[in-house]
């Protein structure tokens, strides 16, 4: 990959990834409203904005955050698994994006709820807090390692560079 | 300065820029991913605890008891948006 190839890829990784960071926050925001305001409507409306966010944007966010670095993974000297922060972000960011997918489901019931719940049972719908908010913590540490890239090879990787620089690889 | 710790990464202990640093990495497991791997297995450890603690359910149908007829339907909002079968089948169960 030419090095405007790779910065344009990093560019596009970039948007969805801190895409999908912005869009939790939103969606948390969202949540925080319908467990604190008091007017019927308003969880309503919260509940409803929650489902259109979660849909329209979060998924294709954690998609294309996915798809993107896979891409620059594969395509750049880091590789996929030849470095222990690559494939520790890969995992969390796998995880994050299959949880958030079986997850929405049971966001779109809620909000589809909403609507005809009285009062009583619009509260007891919360405001689903907890799996966003564990979402982004994994997606902020997702991005330190992405930023710090702590050293360490895998052996995979270590085996990879000892064939290509013919130095014999530690046991 | 900048530019050679950049290259090489020597002594900083983290990768920079476009590509791996050059110089030698420490043989075995570095000790942050054992530390991450430890916080991990308890964490996960914990997770499956509050859901056997909290009654087993934990899946896109554990919402399916506040609809009133055990039917799932999308919200309106999402159906009205995407009129495609498939994000209606998103909310849908047989």
């Amino acid at each position: 990959m030419t090095p405007w190839a790779r910065k344009f890829a990093l560019t596009v990784h970039l948007v969805f990834s801190l895409g999908w960071i912005g869009a939790v926050v939103a969606y948390l925001a969202l949540g925080l409203s319908a467990v604190g305001a008091g007017d019927p409507a308003t969880v309503r409306g919260c509940w409803t904005a929650m489902d259109l966010l979660g849909w329209l944007v979060i998924v294709p966010m954690a998609l294309g955050t996915l798809a993107t670095g896979l891409v620059i993974a594969v395509a750049t000297p880091w590789g996929l698994v030849r470095h222990y922060w690559v494939l520790i972000s890969l995992g969390l960011t796998l995880v994050s994006a299959v949880v958030l997918v079986l997850h929405m489901p049971s966001v779109s019931v809620a909000a589809a709820r909403a609507q005809t719940a009285d009062e009583s049972e619009l509260a007891s719908l919360g405001g689903d807090l907890l799996h966003p908010g564990a979402g982004l913590v994994v997606l902020l540490l997702v991005a330190v390692l992405n930023v710090y890239k702590p050293r360490g090879m895998t052996r995979r990787g270590w085996r990879l560079r000892a064939r290509k620089t013919h130095v014999i690889s530690p046991a | 300065m900048a530019e050679r710790s950049r290259d090489t990464g020597a002594g900083s202990g983290v990768g920079d820029g476009d590509r791996p640093p050059d110089g030698p990495d420490a043989a075995g497991v570095p000790r942050w991913v054992k530390v991450f791997g430890l916080v991990l297995a308890v964490l996960v450890v914990l997770a499956a605890l509050a859901m056997l603690l909290g009654g087993g359910a934990h899946g896109p149908g554990r919402h399916l008891s506040l609809a009133p007829s055990g039917a799932v339907s999308p919200s309106p909002a999402v159906a009205a948006i995407s009129p495609d079968a498939g994000v209606r089948a998103r909310g849908q169960r047989t």
